[in-house]
């Protein structure tokens, strides 16, 4: 199963996320980093993160854009600097739909740009939509985030 | 003979030097006048008493015919060289003897005229009686001609000449000098003129020239520069303050651009945190009241329910305020690009896209076409939507909202109109509906934020647009928003 990364700081959107996930049914195994700096770590396989069968690379990152440490924006800039993950599937999941957010995040090449939803049952019908798409419907790049063969 | 522009100097020497020849002409022709006067008169004199003398020598001769001793008196006249002709007439008016002695005849006149004298051409005449014991015997013709005066006038002429040249010469040195009284003040007066025009500086005055009238126009033309002077003082020290003025207002501008920008961004950061920040408590309260409706109804009893219903509610309707917070800041502030717009194709969508605006809800209208206008889509978008929701929420309760959407042409602008036939606005609450946070309804009866009409007035402005509203209480409100016509068809 490939693994998603949700980079989010706010624990009751964490906890909102893994109860959609799990209503969605969607399987995928979920790893958490509260914020920018610890989802670089995360990424780069900084320390910890070295132990890629405890912290695998994900195929996905659910972003959010306010962060302690290291914004959003900024982990996006970083992961598009990578070489080894300049094509890893980045889908930004935020609180506002400030256009200059939106432009920002396409021009740094973010593969998507979602909005929270105020309430539970739409949450579910976003992630339930994520899940369907990226993960099911969507042919992800070479590379990072491979489907396993068939 | 003295052009306009001719400098005043060469008028001034002209005019003394026309006098002075004028006078010195006048005084030549008087004097040569006098001359031939008094010549004439001595000729005349001198002529008559030789005339007397011959004719007394020759009276005898004529009374006893001796023509030869009349003859020889008269040739005795040779010796006045002017005299050209002479000769003595008898009693019977006949030439007794002549002289010269043989001359053509009509040098003489046939018979002799008045006695006495008078000039002819360039001779003078004389007819004298020749008596003889107090009896009439003849008449003496003389013909004197006046080379004499001539002769006499020729030096003259040459004196007059040559004091006439002497004189010129000398008028033409004095008026030279003289004339300097008079040109070089008003000289003067140029070139101070000219000195200021050129360098501009008043400080410069004329010389001063006395007390007579050069000197009043030195004075008067010194006054003007004082005053010229002070004005001029007077305008660079307003200049100077005006300049000082601009570059403080400029200055101070420039200050306020700074500190306005830094409150534009920090309004721009409060609203980017507002957006993320505050929001996600509410979605918490939202989000965990519905976790326990969900899983804890069984436990909550019907009261904690409604509780928990009202706790949802009011996260929802701050959310809803906070959005339309930032859809208001959002269009105050952003950049919108302006292009054509279909407005029929945009009205479509929109109803499309809200059930609340589609039958059995609603019965929205449209009387097509509506036109193009420019604008940006998506602020344009928002305006209708809130048009639109407007319409179909302040209705009386248990009506059907009916709406009609049409669009008349306005000179280079579409005005779009958006009719209802809801509760209508009171007179006095029309103007206060566009203003923001301004809800003329209570909470209960019809819920909003009070936004919707700012952000449409706000959108409509920032797309170069008007909008208005014609309403009556209890018969429906007719909004209109107004915006340039696109030309080109989509």
């Amino acid at each position: 199963m490939r693994t998603i990364l949700l980079v989010e700081d706010n624990e009751d959107d964490v906890f909102f996320m893994q109860q959609a996930t799990k209503d969605a049914r969607i399987e995928n195994p979920m790893q958490v980093a509260e914020n920018g700096q610890q989802a670089i770590d995360y990424l780069a396989g900084n320390g910890a993160y070295s132990d890629r069968d405890k912290f695998p690379l994900p195929f996905l990152v659910l972003l959010d854009l306010k962060l302690p440490l290291v914004m959003g924006m900024d982990v996006l800039k970083w992961i598009r600097t990578r070489p080894e993950l300049e094509t890893m599937l980045v889908v930004i999941l935020t609180s506002s739909r400030e256009s200059r957010d939106i432009e920002a995040a396409y021009r740094l090449g973010v593969n998507s740009y979602l909005v929270k939803p105020p309430t539970p049952e739409m949450l579910r019908e976003l992630v339930k939509s994520i899940g369907d798409y990226w993960i099911v419907k969507n042919e992800p790049p070479v590379g990072v985030g491979r489907k396993p063969a068939a | 003979m003295l052009a306009r522009d001719t400098p005043i100097r060469k008028k001034l020497m002209k005019i003394i030097l026309f006098t002075s020849c004028v006078v010195l002409i006048m005084t030549t022709v008087a004097f040569l006048a006098y001359e031939v006067l008094t010549f004439r008169q001595n000729l005349t004199e001198h002529l008559s008493t030789v005339g007397k003398m011959i004719a007394n020598n020759c009276n005898a001769s004529l009374l006893y015919e001796n023509r030869k001793d009349a003859a020889e008196v008269l040739s005795s006249l040779a010796l006045e060289p002017h005299i050209v002709a002479a000769c003595l007439y008898d009693t019977n008016n006949a030439i007794f003897a002549s002289f010269p002695a043989a001359p053509p005849p009509s040098r003489f006149p046939p018979a002799p005229a008045v006695l006495g004298h008078h000039f002819e051409n360039t001779h003078l005449i004389i007819f004298e009686p020749v008596i003889k014991d107090g009896k009439q015997v003849g008449v003496l013709y003389l013909n004197s001609d006046m080379g004499a005066l001539f002769q006499r006038l020729q030096p003259y002429g040459g004196i007059a000449i040559v004091v006439g040249c002497c004189s010129l010469a000398l008028a033409f040195a004095l008026s030279d000098f003289l004339q300097r009284q008079i040109s070089g003040p008003v000289l003067s007066l140029v070139e101070t003129a000219k000195a200021i025009s050129q360098r501009h500086d008043y400080s410069v005055r004329a010389p001063e020239q006395g007390k007579n009238e050069f000197g009043l126009l030195t004075d008067a033309f010194n006054n003007m520069l004082e005053q010229i002077h002070n004005r001029d003082l007077a305008l660079h020290e307003a200049q100077q303050k005006l300049k000082d003025h601009a570059d403080d207002l400029e200055r101070r501008v420039a200050e306020r651009t700074a500190r306005l920008s830094e409150t534009i961004a920090e309004l721009e950061s409060f609203s980017y945190s507002v957006s993320h920040d505050m929001r996600a408590p509410l979605r918490a309260m939202q989000g965990y009241s519905a976790y326990v409706q969900d899983k804890y109804a069984d436990k909550l009893g019907a009261e904690g329910k409604i509780y928990l219903e009202r706790i949802s509610r009011a996260a929802k309707r701050l959310d809803t305020l906070i959005q339309d917070i930032l859809t208001y800041s959002r269009i105050s502030r952003a950049q919108l690009d302006l292009h054509p717009v279909d407005l029929d194709k945009l009205v479509d969508d929109i109803i499309q896209q809200y059930p609340g605006l589609q039958p059995p809800l609603a019965d929205i209208s449209i009387i097509r076409p509506l036109g193009c206008v420019v604008a940006h889509d998506a602020a344009l978008t928002q305006v209708i939507a809130n048009l639109l929701g407007n319409a179909v929420k302040f209705i009386t309760a248990g009506q059907k909202p009916v709406v009609k959407v049409y669009a008349e042409p306005r000179g280079d602008q579409v005005r779009l109109w958006v009719a209802d036939n809801g509760i209508g606005i009171a007179p006095a609450d029309l103007n206060r509906i566009f203003g923001i946070f301004e809800r003329i309804h209570p909470d209960k009866t019809y819920e909003g934020t009070g936004i919707g009409l700012s952000i449409v007035r706000k959108a409509i402005e920032r797309m170069n647009g008007t909008t208005g509203v014609e309403s009556e209480l209890g018969k429906g409100s007719r909004f209109w928003i107004q915006l340039p016509v696109a030309q080109t068809q989509l």
